[in-house]
């Protein structure tokens, strides 16, 4: 008994001490964002008012963020970044915050809930940025930058709505088919360019099958990369990511044509056998393991991991090639990509320092540090070519400003993403329903989702132009 | 206080030699049992470990074997140049007082709802147990207000706060089932000698549930160890962030390094399992101390 | 017993204050918020809509159906636990190392358990590599990526790791039973099977009314992690759980009217479920 009195004892001294050593963290500390001492207005969904900054008046901006984890590199760079940009602006300190992927949204939706949080926030493009502005969380980025400025951004078309842009365009994330060379040579495969056409790719598939080579590795079981496989193939059958609206809120059926083909192509790759036969078993990862390890001749892969994929199989070894091309739209043939983005808050107190340090992100030097740490593209235009020394990077770089295609992802509900491609495609990949059916699945979810969003139905008609 | 085996040991001369051979063979198939269990138990632990000692290569090539050698590199990129220290502090923090606090107020409450009669106990009761099955998912947005509208934003105590309020329940439903099978010759004996209830409480209740308390502080302090949703929107400070947290940042959905997750993962599971293997022996001699009486 | 009327009222004073503080505003704000939704940017009274929506989702009775699925592994979760604390009872050679091991799986991060057996019970993984070893390969399955087996996967992983905690809590209960009823029911001739019977489960009878009650709320309310990080509520929804439902529209498809619907309607459900226990326990229910 004394024994658990002593034990207890010692663990009441533990805590006392853990309490005192967290009173100094109560305490408001320079870069806590918002400071605690900072008028209760915080809790009101008005604006602080607070007038224009005196030049010597200490401002604290803070950023959440995310994208260490598809761009490592980035949060060195990021550092970088603030550093120099407070040598510049002595007066003013940023303080920034990685969030887990997990995390990203639910932080931000208490934060907006709150009207109280970051000063910066960063989005995925197209709806990911849109549905909050909708709510009204962002304010436009084109309120803030000069005309000059946004006009060097790429793929502003994911973040304009209401003839405003919402957002920042930071780095460029694009897909493509990477594969193994020495594969494709063992079956008598152009190693240069093995394939531009849906059926010459079926082709060197089944040249690949019959060697006993796994053609394409894949895993859905997590759902992502059903999400992949509908934006790569169906993109192709639109002439624009409008007619995608239009048919979220009904002009279009899901099960039209124009919607219900790509299933048939899924169909027919998977009919054919040309997925690793685990592939209902692989999460997204294991699926890129797979190749990695070259158990499988192509993947579709995403740029972003190009360069450390480059060091794993070796960087003779590693081709791209463009999305095959089956659709008839006016898409077709072009390079998906998608420019992940910041955006400033609706109750920053300090937008226009924001914007500014935003601006920061965009000139050259910082545009060039960029590559230099990640490997990955910024999404600018002024970004130097000459810096990219992989031949197989600058092509596709060159394919971005050649023909730059939306991720359709970021155009439609992420309800109708996850319920009727991740779910469609597990479906079908594990031979449960056809292309018919999986198409009719996806009119039902996006039925579902009209009945109970009317306000985000309105404001995709908005988005439309109508 | 040595507790007997349950096969009876009566036996004549003759049957003896038979009663053994059953006691060998019942006590053979418990050790099989139990041996199989330990396998089953231990395999993640194995592969937790042994992964965290391979390089990525390796582990993608063979998922189970073991390294061809011991490389300390997947340790090294989960902590160098973090601060892991402070990551370390915070959850320590965070688990210490919350664990402390809530097993205070709910051993409380659990004596009262065990042992006296009130008002409004079966309501409390019953409330308690409710409150269980509220998933902390849909708590998230509303506390958050809360805790704006409290201050207490980025600050331990809006954490501890809630940990505390959502291992209430559990907590309080557990003691309350121990508190209760306490026989009730002891508590007289302790009112005869002029015992107060908080007396009562500290030396008698709390003692002889030695097991159940200190099961509940390890399974408490493992929760708010492992805690990552909370500990992510509450503690927005780079300076507070927890280990768990910490961690897992580098989980993207398209690209996770195993070995490296594993590397940092055994680092926290560490002090959890130390926290349950020193409660041990503590609550081992707490029984038997206790339970003679 | 002898207590002033007010003493109770101290003791639950901090705990009560606290759960109120935590829990009075969001609950009171999930019932106010089930029945509204957004029009124009405003919410807005809908009365019950909001759950005429979930009855007619065919994705949120999936999710039900498999919470109640899931509740099938409660019996096997007492009884296996039941089975192995008597067993470690016995206090054979090591058995203080076995009760620890035992008790490891429930330390875990569910991260942790969750990859590794997503791993295992891959079409290559371990387990249809042991059962082609074994001579039974017409066994081996796609496990996870399957919608018949995924849910029962998951099931066996959640028992894998919840066990511990029961077999802990009966073991810890098991010995602060007095030896005397042992002594007696042994002089009696009782075997085995009768001790247990007779003494050992009556005796746990409110432990195992307690981690029967914990495991069917954890099966209701405490698997998203698992469903999360093991399927992701596939393949094709067949593992989606109530947890999981809520989580995605509250968080992802941004209908956070509907997700407080479903937990309103999980909330009623439960208090409906404890009602009745009090009803057939009578007055034996947990705070008789």
């Amino acid at each position: 008994m004394k024994s658990i009195r002593k034990s207890l004892a010692v663990w009441a001294v533990i805590a006392l001490l853990a309490v005192l050593a967290s009173l100094p963290a109560c305490a408001p500390q320079p870069t806590q964002a918002p400071p605690p001492t900072e008028a209760p207005a915080t809790a009101a969904p008005a604006p602080t008012p607070t007038p224009a900054p005196a030049k010597e008046e200490q401002i604290t901006l803070t950023i959440w963020w995310w994208g260490e984890q598809e761009a490592p590199g980035a949060q060195a760079w990021l550092e970088e970044t603030i550093a120099e940009y407070q040598k510049l602006h002595p007066n003013i300190k940023i303080q920034h915050v990685l969030q887990t992927t997990d995390g990203l949204i639910p932080a931000f939706k208490a934060a907006a809930e709150a009207k109280q949080g970051p000063d910066i926030q960063y989005f995925w493009g197209g709806v990911w940025t849109l549905e909050d502005a909708w709510a009204g969380s962002l304010v436009p980025l084109s309120d803030y930058w000069p005309e000059s400025e946004i006009k060097h951004l790429i793929s502003n078309e994911e973040r304009m709505y209401d003839g405003k842009l919402w957002g920042m365009a930071w780095y460029l994330s694009g897909n493509s088919i990477a594969y193994n060379k020495a594969l494709l040579a063992k079956v008598g495969v152009d190693t240069e360019k093995p394939f531009t056409t849906w059926d010459e790719f079926l082709t060197v598939c089944q040249k690949l099958k019959d060697a006993g080579i796994t053609p394409l590795a894949g895993g859905v079981k997590d759902g992502w990369f059903g999400g992949w496989l509908w934006q790569l193939l169906e993109h192709q059958a639109l002439d624009s990511a409008d007619e995608l609206k239009a048919a979220s809120i009904g002009e279009y059926k899901f099960t039209d044509p124009k919607f219900a083909d790509w299933w048939k192509r899924l169909q027919e790759l998977r009919d054919k056998g040309y997925w690793n036969p685990d592939i209902t078993s692989l999460d997204y990862q294991q699926g890129q393991d797979l190749w990695v390890q070259g158990q499988a001749a192509m993947i579709f892969g995403n740029d972003t991991f190009y360069k450390g994929w480059m060091d794993l199989v070796g960087e003779e070894n590693f081709g791209v090639a463009k999305i095959p091309v089956w659709g008839k739209g006016k898409l077709a043939g072009g390079y998906v990509v998608t420019a992940q983005g910041l955006g400033i808050t609706s109750w920053s107190p300090h937008k226009q320092e924001a914007a500014d340090f935003l601006l920061f992100m965009h000139t050259p030097d910082r545009l060039n540090a960029w590559y230099k740490h990640t490997g990955v593209f910024p999404a600018d235009d002024r970004f130097d070519p000459n810096q990219i020394t992989s031949p197989i990077m600058r092509q596709i770089f060159q394919w971005i400003v050649e023909k730059p295609n939306p991720n359709l992802e970021n155009f439609a509900p992420s309800m109708l993403d996850e319920q009727a491609n991740f779910v469609g495609v597990q479906r079908l990949l594990a031979g449960e329903i056809d292309a018919e059916q999986a198409a009719q699945l996806s009119e039902e979810v996006i039925q579902k989702w009209r009945s109970q969003n009317p306000d985000a139905v309105e404001h995709f008609k908005k988005w439309l132009g109508k | 206080m040595a507790v007997k085996s349950q096969v009876g040991e009566r036996a004549t001369a003759g049957e003896s030699v038979r009663l053994k051979a059953r006691r060998w063979a019942w006590l053979a198939f418990c050790e099989l049992v139990m041996i199989i269990s330990a396998v089953v138990a231990l395999f993640p632990i194995y592969f937790m470990v042994v992964t965290s000692f391979k390089t990525q290569k390796e582990y993608i090539a063979d998922r189970w074997g073991l390294p061809a050698r011991i490389t300390f590199d997947n340790y090294v990129a989960a902590f160098a140049g973090k601060a892991f220290g402070q990551w370390f502090l915070n959850s320590t923090i965070l688990t210490v007082v919350s664990v402390l606090l809530v097993s205070l107020c709910a051993g409380l409450a659990a004596y009262a709802l065990a042992r006296m009669d009130f008002i409004g106990r079966r309501l409390l009761g019953n409330l308690n147990i409710s409150l269980m099955i509220v998933p902390p998912v849909v708590m998230l947005v509303p506390l958050f207000l809360l805790m704006v509208e409290l201050k207490l934003v980025n600050t331990y105590a809006s954490a501890i706060l809630i940990y505390v309020g959502l291992m209430m329940p559990f907590s309080t439903y557990l003691l309350t089932n121990f508190f209760k099978t306490i026989p009730q010759d002891i508590v007289d004996a302790a009112y005869m000698d002029g015992c107060s209830n908080l007396g009562i409480f500290w030396r008698i209740m709390l003692p002889l549930s030695g097991p159940a308390f200190f099961t509940l502080i390890v399974v408490n302090a493992m929760w708010v160890w492992n805690e990552l949703l909370i500990a992510l929107v509450f503690l927005q400070d780079n300076a507070l962030k927890t280990l768990m947290v910490g961690l897992t940042v580098f989980k993207s959905r398209y690209n996770l390094n195993i070995p490296v997750t594993m590397a940092g993962l055994v680092v926290a599971t560490v002090p959890i399992v130390a926290l349950y293997l020193a409660s041990q022996k503590s609550f081992i001699r707490g029984l038997t101390a206790g339970a003679v009486k | 017993m002898k207590y002033k009327w007010y003493e109770p009222y101290l003791f639950i004073a901090p705990g009560t204050i606290i759960l109120l503080l935590v829990f009075f505003y969001p609950v009171v704000r999930l019932f106010r918020d089930s029945l509204m939704a957004p029009r124009g940017n405003e919410m807005v009274l809908v009365g019950l809509s909001n759950f005429r929506y979930l009855f007619s989702d065919d994705v949120f009775r999936m999710a039900i159906a498999n919470n109640a699925k899931l509740l099938l592994s409660v019996p096997i979760m007492v009884v296996l636990a039941l089975f192995l604390a008597i067993l470690l009872f016995e206090q054979i050679r090591g058995w203080q190392f076995y009760r620890t091991t035992l008790f490891l799986p429930y330390l875990l991060s569910i991260t942790v358990v969750g990859v590794i057996f997503g791993y295992m019970f891959q079409y290559r993984g371990v387990v249809n590599t042991l059962l082609q070893g074994i001579g039974l390969g017409t066994l081996a399955k796609d496990w996870l990526g399957k919608s018949e087996y995924a849910l029962w996967v998951v099931m066996i992983v959640i028992i894998w790791k919840e066990v511990g905690f029961g077999v802990v809590l009966f073991l810890a209960r098991l010995m602060s039973v007095q030896e005397e009823l042992f002594e007696a029911a042994r002089l009696d001739g009782a075997n085995w099977l009768q001790l247990q019977w007779y003494i050992t489960i009556p005796q746990l009878k409110s432990v195992i009314e307690f981690f029967t009650v914990i495991s069917v709320f954890t099966m209701l309310s405490w698997v998203f992690n698992y469903i999360y990080v093991m399927t992701n509520g596939g393949p094709g929804n067949a593992t989606m759980v109530t947890e999981l439902y809520i989580y995605l529209m509250g968080f992802r498809y941004r209908m956070m009217h509907i997700a407080s619907a479903t937990s309103v309607l999980l909330v009623g459900i439960t208090i409906v479920f404890i009602l009745l226990q009090n009803r057939i326990l009578g007055e034996e229910g947990a705070y008789a």
